[in-house]
C-alpha cells in the first residue's frame, strides 16, 4: 500500500515516514502543497496523509483540487488546527478522516488501516479469499487456518492484490507500491515475490495476465 | 461621600432658579404696589381737602370752633380700609373745625404734603391754603393704613406660590426622571452585558448630549476588543505552534520505541533532541514576547550606549558564527547614546545577529555595525546569504511566519520580537538589499540622544490598551532572548 505524506515539518515528517514504513506501508513524503498536487496528478497512491498549514499551497487547496478532479483517494488530515469548525471544514471539503497533532502513532496507523479497508469496500478488517486470510493490523496471513510466514514485501504485494481483487495490477504499479520513490529498486523483483507467494499459497491464487500484470479473482 | 446624583443636582438648580425668579418678582411687585397705593392715597388726601373746603366754605361764618365728631364713623367700621383720618380747618389763625382725634394746635403750617409723627405713629399730612377764602385746611392720614394694604396684597401673592412649591418640586422631579430615561436605558444596556460582549453600544435614540460620550466609550470598547482578540489570537497561534514540535517529538519517540533497526533508533533519538531544542527555543521566545508588554508600559527608558550592548551580544554569539565557519565582523565608530531599555535592546541585537547566523550558509560573511549618523543611531546586521525575496519581506515580522525552504529550526518569533522592541524605542526597522545585491541587511534606526540632553521619560507613542502591570510582577530577566545556546 502506497501512502503520500504531505508535511512541512522536517522532524515530524521523518517520524511519520519511518513509523509507516515500520507498518509495511510504502510512504512518499513531500513538504509543500505544490509538490503534493504534482505528485497526486502524476502518480497513484492508495492514501493521502495531509497537513493543512503548508507553504506555497494550503492543504485545503490541495484537497479541493483533488476532489474537484474526481480523485477518490482516501484522505486523512493531520493538523494542529483542532477547532470544530476546522474539522467540519476539512471533512466537508472532502477529507475522510481528521487527526489533530499531537497524535499517537498507533492511532494514525489504525485510522489509515480503517480508511484503506473502507476504500476497498470491506467492512471486516481482515482480507479473505477462499481459505486465505490477511490481517493488515497483525501482519498475519493464514491458509486453511495455518499461519504462513511471509516477508514484508511478499505481504505488501499480497495485500495489494487482495485489496484490489478482481482488478489487474500492473507490474509498475506493484513496484510503486513496494518502493515508492526510493531508488533501490531491483528489476524482476515483482516476479520473484509473485513466485514466492505462489510457492507458499498455491499456484492457482495469483493469475498472470500476459503483458498486463497480475490479479487475484474476486470471490463470489 | 455619596455619588453625586444628576437628578438631585438638576432638581436643586431648577428650584433655586425658580425661587430666585419668584423672589425678584415679589420684590418688584412690592415696589410697584407700594407706589400705586401711595399714589391712590395721596390723591384721596387731596380729595378730602377739597371736600372739607366745600363743606366749610358755607359754615365758617356760623361756627367759630366746631369739633367734628368723627367718632361715630370710626366706631361703625364700615370697611377694613377705612381711613384713619384727622383734619383741621383754620381761618386766619382761628381753628374753625377739627376732627375729634386731634389737637387744637396747628398740625403743620407747611404747604403741601409732609410727614408728621403723632404719639409715636407716622402720619401723612396735606395742608392747603385757599387764599381767596383765607381757609387753611389740613388733612392727615396714618401711614399704617397704606402699610396694611400693601401687606395684605403681598400676602395674597405670596401664599399660593409658597403652597405650590412642593408640588412644583415634584413636577420638576418627574420631568427630570422622564428626561433621564435614555440614560437609564443606556445604563441597563451596559450593565446587562457580559464581560466578553465588546460590541459597540447603540447610539440610536440617545440624546445628542450623550452621544459623544458613548462614541468615546465605543472607541474604548473597540480598542479593548482589538487588544483582547489579538491576545487570544496570539495564545491560539502559540498553542498551534507548540503542537507540531510536540507531535514530532511523540512520533519520533514511538518510532524509536518500536524500531529494531539500530541506525533508525539513533536517528529517531537525534530527532527527539532536535525537537526538544526547538521547543525550548520556542517557549523562551514566547516568554520574551510576553514580557515585553508590561516592560514597555511601566519601565523608565534610560540613557545608554548601544555600542556596548551590541558588543556584548556579538561576543556572546561570535563563537556560534565561528562554529558555522562564517566570517564575522563588528564595525563600530564610537559612542552611540540613545534612550532605551537595556535588556530589551540586548534581546533585539541578539535576535538579529542570531538570525543572521542561523540563516546564512556556511562560509558566508556577517557584518554587524553600530554607528551614529546625523541625529540617529544605526544598528545594522548584514549577511551575504541568499537574501529575502521582496514578497516575503512584508510578512517576515509577523508572528510565527517562517520563510519557506530553509531548514533552520526558527521559532518564527525572533523578528516579531525585534519589531516590537524597535517600536518601543520609536526606532525604524528596515530590510535593505545591499548595493552588491548579495544577501540582506537588517537596519534599525534609533533616535540619537544628545549627550547633554537629560533623560526624559519615554513618549507614550503607541495607543496602549493593555493595562500596565504593577512593578512587583515585572519579570527581572531577559535571558530567554535568543535561545539557549
Amino acid at each position: 500500500m502506497r501512502i503520500l505524506l504531505v508535511e512541512d515539518d522536517a522532524v515530524l515528517g521523518d517520524a511519520v515516514q519511518i513509523g509507516l514504513s515500520q507498518e509495511k506501508y510504502t510512504t512518499d513524503w513531500v513538504k509543500d502543497g505544490h509538490s503534493a498536487s504534482l505528485a497526486l496528478k502524476n502518480e497513484t497512491f492508495d492514501l493521502l496523509v495531509l497537513d493543512l498549514g503548508l507553504p506555497q499551497r494550503s492543504g485545503m487547496d490541495v484537497l479541493k483540487e483533488l476532489r474537484d478532479a474526481g480523485n477518490t483517494i482516501p484522505v486523512l488530515i493531520l493538523t494542529a488546527r483542532d477547532t470544530i469548525s476546522d474539522r467540519v471544514q476539512g471533512l466537508d471539503t472532502g477529507a475522510d478522516d481528521y487527526l489533530t497533532k499531537p497524535f499517537d502513532m498507533d492511532e494514525l496507523v489504525a485510522r489509515i488501516r480503517a480508511l484503506l479497508r473502507r476504500s476497498s469496500g470491506r467492512a471486516s478488517p481482515v482480507l479473505t479469499h477462499g481459505e486465505i486470510t490477511l490481517d493488515p493490523a497483525s501482519h498475519q496471513v493464514t491458509n486453511n487456518g495455518a499461519v504462513i510466514e511471509l516477508s514484508g514485501r511478499e505481504f505488501a504485494i499480497l495485500q495489494v492484490l487482495l485489496e484490489f481483487s478482481g482488478k489487474v495490477m500492473s507490474r509498475s504499479r506493484l513496484e510503486e507500491e513496494l518502493y515508492g520513490w526510493s531508488s533501490d529498486v531491483e528489476s524482476n523483483t515483482v516476479e520473484v515475490y509473485i513466485h514466492h507467494l505462489r510457492k507458499k499459497l498455491g499456484s492457482s491464487l495469483i493469475r498472470t495476465i500476459r503483458g498486463v500484470g497480475y490479479m487475484i479473482d474476486k470471490t463470489a | 461621600m455619596t455619588t453625586p446624583s444628576l437628578r438631585n443636582r438638576l432638581l436643586v438648580i431648577m428650584l433655586a432658579i425658580f425661587l430666585l425668579t419668584w423672589f425678584s418678582m415679589m420684590v418688584a411687585t412690592y415696589i410697584n404696589t407700594r407706589h400705586e397705593i401711595e399714589e391712590v392715597f395721596e390723591a384721596r388726601l387731596a380729595d378730602s381737602v377739597g371736600v372739607l373746603f366745600d363743606l366749610t366754605e358755607h359754615l365758617y361764618e356760623t361756627a367759630s370752633h366746631h369739633v367734628y365728631h368723627e367718632g361715630t364713623l370710626e366706631k361703625a367700621k364700615l370697611h377694613d380700609y377705612e381711613i384713619k383720618v384727622i383734619f383741621q380747618v383754620w381761618r386766619e389763625g382761628t381753628l374753625l373745625l377739627r376732627s375729634e382725634n386731634t389737637q387744637d394746635e396747628m398740625l403743620s403750617n407747611k404747604e403741601g404734603y409732609s410727614d408728621l409723627d403723632i404719639k409715636g405713629k407716622p402720619w401723612r399730612i396735606l395742608s392747603h391754603t385757599y387764599t381767596k377764602d383765607k381757609l387753611h385746611i389740613i388733612v392727615g392720614e396714618q401711614y399704617a393704613v397704606r402699610d396694611q394694604m400693601v401687606h395684605s396684597i403681598m400676602i395674597n401673592v405670596f401664599w399660593p406660590i409658597m403652597i405650590a412649591i412642593p408640588a412644583l418640586a415634584l413636577l420638576i422631579l418627574f420631568g427630570i426622571q422622564r428626561g433621564l430615561l435614555p440614560l437609564n436605558r443606556l445604563s441597563l444596556d451596559i450593565s446587562t452585558r457580559s464581560p466578553t460582549q465588546l460590541s459597540p453600544v447603540s447610539t440610536d435614540g440617545l440624546p445628542e448630549e450623550i452621544v459623544p460620550m458613548i462614541k468615546s466609550l465605543n472607541e474604548l470598547l473597540r480598542r479593548l476588543d482589538y487588544a483582547l482578540s489579538s491576545e487570544r489570537r496570539f495564545t491560539s497561534d502559540a498553542a498551534h505552534e507548540l503542537r507540531t514540535p510536540l507531535a514530532a517529538l511523540k512520533a519520533q519517540a514511538q518510532v524509536a520505541a518500536r524500531s529494531i533497526n539500530k541506525d533508525q533508533r539513533i536517528n529517531a533519538i537525534e530527532q527527539i533532541i532536535r525537537s526538544m531544542d526547538r521547543l525550548t527555543r520556542l517557549v523562551e521566545q514566547l516568554l520574551t514576547l510576553a514580557r515585553l508588554d508590561p516592560e514597555d508600559a511601566t519601565k523608565q527608558h534610560s540613557r545608554l550606549d548601544l555600542e556596548k550592548i551590541v558588543e556584548a551580544a556579538c561576543s556572546d554569539l561570535a563563537p556560534d558564527a565561528v562554529k558555522k565557519r562564517l566570517q564575522f565582523e563588528l564595525i563600530r565608530k564610537g559612542e552611540c547614546i540613545i534612550n532605551g531599555l537595556p535588556t530589551a535592546l540586548s534581546v533585539l541585537s541578539r535576535n538579529l545577529i542570531d538570525n543572521a547566523i542561523r540563516y546564512t550558509p556556511e562560509g558566508e560573511q556577517i557584518t554587524v555595525s553600530v554607528y551614529p549618523q546625523d541625529d540617529q543611531v544605526i544598528f545594522s546586521v548584514r549577511d551575504s546569504g541568499p537574501g529575502i525575496p521582496t514578497h516575503e519581506r512584508q510578512r517576515i515580522f509577523d508572528r510565527f511566519y517562517r520563510i519557506l525552504g530553509n531548514n533552520a529550526d526558527g521559532s518564527g518569533l525572533g523578528l516579531s520580537i525585534v519589531k516590537r522592541i524597535a517600536d518601543m524605542h520609536q526606532a525604524s526597522l528596515e530590510i535593505i538589499t545591499p548595493e552588491d545585491k548579495q544577501g540582506v541587511e537588517f537596519q534599525v534606526r534609533f533616535p540619537a540622544l544628545n549627550k547633554e540632553t537629560a533623560v526624559s521619560s519615554p513618549a507614550t507613542h503607541s495607543a496602549r490598551t493593555k493595562p500596565a502591570l504593577p512593578a512587583a510582577t515585572q519579570p527581572a530577566s531577559y535571558k530567554a532572548g535568543t535561545g539557549g545556546r
